[in-house]
């Protein structure tokens, strides 16, 4: 595939227009508008590269993996554990076996909650998160305090969205065991200090998971130099298929963990007296896996690696930047999340509409955005707002989408304003 | 149980769920100016839930209201 790396700054017009010609869902009405695709925190859409990938797959290839001696289960095997290794080089993990497949960021965190959680857990124990976290980073470790005893801590926010550090350096206590936080909020936006963050729980020999359900989209993921102990994301969210996602942990800790789930794939031997377990990553793997998931991960991996990174943030940066000046002085607006440091997410709420009704009103112009409480209730109540209208934008969006938002904004101040 | 608010719960999810004609009484007529919610399938929840949580609550149910 060639390289996209100076397509970004060689003109920005048309570097965008040849991204947004990768993405054939994009061409189409909703409404009799042109879409505007403004959910991209929800999901990305897929390029037709990732789309090919599976086709392909499934056209020439398929077979289950790790089992047979014939040709294409060779062909398919060769595919799926390319694919983990395009994922370690795209994170820089040590090595493969650190990288295990799931169904998503929410079966990486229940693997790390069930596994590592319930054999380690004890009552006294405690889980540190966050106020801003996604439910998938909440109830999983709600489910092993009840099965263990340990207990819950949370770290407060700002009203502008941040991470109270004075606090979090209270809650780091002997007693704590595990920091489980997100990278980058999904409801707002808000990019945590995670190496701050991961240092002062070293410091106290505590390990730290990652949520970068949002993050891996939108910036370089260096697991080493972060030096997380588990990092977890979805494809989905990054140009790839739904149903598949990673679990990045250290090797010392995966190696230590009991497995998740038993069955076949991740066994050596089994009788019925005991079976013995297979090796890392097979062993955190039963069954047989989302095989074409896989591989169009690896495709969207590659997709976005011949972009820039740098290229990517500037470019998203400046359709935040005007999509927040164009709410800055909207009529009844209020920004929910004004981090300094954020990815391009715009929350907001307007005093004269429920965000159902804006949510309603702007898909009839063709604009697709999230409303509602972003599965993350504790923090909708922190910050006193049952649900916000949510413009998440991604590598395709233009300052013209940024407008639309705002004229289908218009239809609803002109019914409710 | 006073059945005139079940028959105006039944009247109006019917309006809305089965798009059936309804003929309110002149005192509910009004009600017909939110027909329209069923062109917005993902929207008859929100028109329907008041009228399930009250429902429920004539009924003396015990457990929370909900649409399904």
């Amino acid at each position: 595939m060639s390289s996209r790396a100076d397509t970004f700054n060689t003109s920005e017009t048309s570097a965008i227009e040849q991204i947004r010609a990768d993405f054939p869902v994009l061409k189409q009405t909703v409404h009799g508008k042109p879409l505007v695709y403004l959910d991209n925190a929800a999901t990305t859409q897929k390029p037709q590269q990732v789309i090919d990938a599976v086709k392909n797959y499934y056209t020439h290839d398929n077979a289950n993996v790790h089992r047979g001696l014939h040709t294409l289960s060779e062909r398919a095997t060769d595919q799926y554990e390319q694919a983990r290794n395009k994922v370690r080089d795209y994170i820089n993990a040590a090595s493969s076996n650190e990288i295990i497949f799931t169904r998503g960021t929410t079966e990486s965190i229940n693997l790390v909650a069930q596994s590592f959680g319930r054999s380690r857990l004890k009552p006294g124990d405690e889980i540190i998160i966050s106020t801003m976290e996604h439910h998938s980073n909440i109830v999983p470790w709600q489910l092993t305090c009840e099965q263990t005893g340990a207990t819950l801590k949370v770290i407060p926010i700002s009203d502008a969205g941040e991470l109270d550090l004075d606090a979090y350096k209270k809650l780091l206590s002997k007693n704590t065991r595990l920091v489980a936080l997100v990278h980058a909020s999904n409801a707002l936006g808000t990019v945590n200090p995670v190496t701050d963050i991961i240092e002062l729980a070293h410091a106290q020999d505590v390990p730290v998971l990652l949520d970068g359900a949002q993050a891996i989209a939108h910036m370089p993921v260096d697991v080493q130099a972060l030096d997380c102990d588990f990092y977890a994301f979805s494809a989905h969210k990054a140009f790839g298929p739904t149903g598949i996602g990673v679990l990045y942990g250290k090797e010392k800790l995966l190696d230590a963990m009991p497995p998740y789930q038993g069955g076949g794939e991740m066994i050596r031997t089994v009788s019925f007296e005991r079976s013995e377990y297979g090796q890392l990553p097979n062993k955190f793997e039963a069954g047989t896996p989302h095989i074409a998931g896989a591989i169009g991960l690896g495709a969207a991996i590659d997709y976005i690696s011949a972009l820039d990174f740098s290229a990517i943030h500037q470019h998203e940066s400046s359709v935040l930047e005007y999509a927040h000046q164009r709410a800055a002085d909207y009529p009844g607006l209020k920004i929910i999340g004004q981090a300094k440091n954020k990815i391009s997410v715009l929350s907001f709420v307007l005093d004269y509409a429920h965000p159902h009704d804006i949510g309603t009103i702007v898909d009839h112009e063709g604009v697709a955005i999230r409303v509602g409480h972003h599965c993350a209730m504790p923090l909708m109540d922190r910050l006193c707002v049952p649900a916000t209208a949510r413009a998440s934008f991604s590598i395709y969006n233009t300052h013209a989408d940024v407008d639309a938002l705002f004229t289908g904004l218009d239809s609803v101040r002109s019914l409710f304003g | 149980m006073n059945p005139e608010p079940h028959k105006l719960y039944q009247q109006f999810h019917d309006m809305l769920v089965n798009a059936s004609e309804t003929n309110f009484d002149t005192d509910s007529q009004k009600l017909v100016m939110l027909a329209g919610v069923k062109e917005f399938p993902m929207r008859v929840k929100s028109a329907t839930l008041p009228w399930h949580t009250i429902n429920h609550s004539l009924e003396g149910a015990e457990q929370p209201a909900t649409t399904e």
